[in-house]
């Protein structure tokens, strides 16, 4: 398998650890067994159509997804956090955070493969 | 905490992603000992254990990182606080960084080398804050009474209690003694053994100091004040502000000028020469002479009230010769502080010795002794000092004399030896000179032979 294919990718990881290989199995470990919750806890304020906790939760999500390579999905968590954070342009928050979530739910997939071959 | 212990990191970063990233970074270095939590409550309840440094996530589930740096300056001023941020915003940088915060990195690619930049930098500030902590402990510990003051004679035990007394309040005081007798050391003794020990001493010497530019040096000047006053200078009164103000040779100061100090003292603050702003001082005064001030005050030369003003409390120091057997003690002490600052083998003083040290006046004080201990100690040719080590300075052989305490016809005898011996037995030259007749000179000889004085 192609290790820089696909959604994700260790080039951050493995530039800032000096390739280490442990470190990066950690952090792809902590990513897969944290983020589900963070979109659950996504999915319920979206349903709740509370803007506020979708720009916060928005935040703290955007660094892990950046760590793994995601760097357009980066850009696209960052919108999200500051229209729901601002409580602006919330027409656009339903369906860009649907598909964060996909996109999200897609890389743990993802990643669950990779780890093998770290 | 030095640089070659761990040095303990907390950090705060409610995402678990990133907190592990942050701990391999903080741990890349075995000498650090992180820390991790999650929310700020976390942090605040574990202060108490001394963090060298602390890291904070900006947001935080339970407060702002703002928030929690305040709460950790209130704590600790002293501990660094890096400020980590998902979002860089040079306005939050700017006002977190006014707040105390020692450096605000964003999360971004190169967090890696900004963050240990920046650890490495608050490491040394940490290192250079521990020093100045370290000298200064330092400082009051070679200023302790115990190390300062030696001796056991009543004369010095009374000096002993009043520092004790003096270091609890900020009453001014006076410190009296001849020269050498250690007015600088008691001054600085009581500051840093005073709550003032923090903020400086600083000692001036009023004699020292040409009587034109005292004024300047004192209370300081304005721009333009004078030909020559290129710049605004603060004097030595607002140098000391906080702690405490050493006016050594007080006895010294002009009268016009002790008009002005005296204006000071009373209103607790100053104006710059050549300014109009309102200094207010808070300064402790100790002020010291070999001169008596009260004769001074009878001859016009010094102010009463400023002499009432700078009285508080007096402190006399007694001359060596007034110190029974502390001579013994205090050349014990020095002998031993040099041979040790000197890595020299202990040396002891001989009986014959020990003898000559009691038998002279020490006009010097302890100064003199000092300097006598010292060349002996580096004279002397085993470990014991014999009295051909110990040698009196010949300038205090006048000084000496008079304090022998002889009747007129002794001092006479004195006199006419010591112009005989320095002008080779020369009557007709040694009468010239003590302005007396030859026969008297031829008198006082025969007298002398009588007497057996040699």
């Amino acid at each position: 398998m192609n290790l820089t294919s696909n959604i994700t990718n260790f080039y951050y990881l493995s530039e800032f650890s000096e390739n280490d290989i442990g470190f990066m199995r950690e952090m792809v470990e902590v990513f897969i067994k944290e983020t589900p919750r963070e979109l659950q806890k996504l999915q319920f304020a979206l349903s709740k159509r509370d803007w506020k906790t979708i720009g916060s939760i928005a935040h703290s999500l955007k660094t892990s997804v950046r760590l793994m390579g995601m760097k357009d999905l980066h850009m696209e968590i960052e919108e999200l956090e500051i229209s729901g954070k601002s409580e602006k342009d919330v027409k656009s928050i339903p369906e860009r955070t649907e598909k964060i979530i996909k996109i999200c739910e897609e890389a743990i997939a993802e990643l669950k493969e990779k780890k093998k071959y770290l | 905490m030095k640089s070659n212990t761990s040095i303990r990191i907390f950090a705060v970063e409610d995402d678990p992603v990133f907190a592990k990233m942050l701990k391999y970074v903080l741990t890349l270095d075995p000498e650090h000992d992180v820390k991790i939590f999650s929310t700020g409550r976390e942090l605040l309840d574990n202060l108490h254990n001394r963090p060298s440094l602390v890291t904070l996530d900006y947001s935080l589930p339970d407060t702002t990182g703002e928030d929690l740096l305040k709460r950790v300056k209130f704590q600790d001023p002293e501990i660094p606080v890096i400020i980590i941020s998902a979002q860089e915003n040079v306005r939050t940088a700017v006002k977190l960084l006014k707040e105390g915060a020692y450096d605000y990195i964003g999360k971004d690619e190169d967090i890696r080398e900004r963050l240990l930049n920046a650890i490495n930098n608050a490491k040394k500030h940490v290192s250079l804050a521990n020093e100045v902590q370290e000298l200064r402990e330092e400082l009051s510990e070679k200023y302790d009474f115990e190390r300062t003051i030696v001796g056991q004679s009543p004369a010095i035990k009374k000096v002993f209690n009043m520092l004790e007394k003096a270091v609890k309040t900020n009453i001014t005081v006076s410190v009296t003694g001849e020269t050498g007798t250690g007015k600088e050391l008691i001054a600085k003794a009581i500051h840093f053994n005073s709550a003032r020990k923090k903020a400086p001493f600083i000692p001036v010497n009023i004699a020292a100091i040409p009587a034109s530019l005292l004024e300047s040096e004192l209370f300081g000047h304005e721009k333009g004040a004078f030909t020559g006053a290129n710049a605004r200078r603060a004097g030595k009164f607002e140098e000391s502000h906080k702690g405490t103000i050493f006016l050594d040779e007080i006895g010294e100061m002009d009268f016009s000028l002790q008009a002005k100090l005296l204006r000071v003292l009373q209103e607790r603050e100053l104006v710059r020469i050549g300014g109009n702003e309102v200094v207010k001082l808070d300064v402790r005064i100790i002020t010291a002479t070999h001169k008596n001030l009260g004769e001074e005050v009878k001859k016009g030369n010094f102010r009463e009230d400023l002499y009432y003003r700078l009285l508080g409390m007096p402190i006399f120091l007694p001359p060596l010769r007034e110190r029974q057997n502390d001579v013994l003690i205090i050349s014990k002490f020095l002998l031993e502080s040099f041979c040790r600052e000197n890595k020299m083998p202990k040396i002891t003083i001989s009986p014959e010795a020990q003898q000559k040290i009691i038998g002279y006046t020490w006009p010097g004080n302890i100064r003199e002794l000092k300097a006598v201990i010292e060349l002996a100690a580096v004279m002397c040719d085993d470990a014991n000092l014999t009295p051909n080590d110990i040698q009196f300075n010949n300038l205090n052989k006048d000084i000496d004399l008079l304090t022998q305490e002889l009747s007129l016809r002794e001092y006479i005898y004195k006199i006419v030896k010591n112009f005989l011996d320095k002008y080779d037995d020369n009557v007709i030259l040694v009468a010239e000179k003590l302005d007396i007749g030859k026969s008297t000179i031829y008198r006082y000889l025969k007298e002398m032979e009588e007497m057996n004085i040699s």
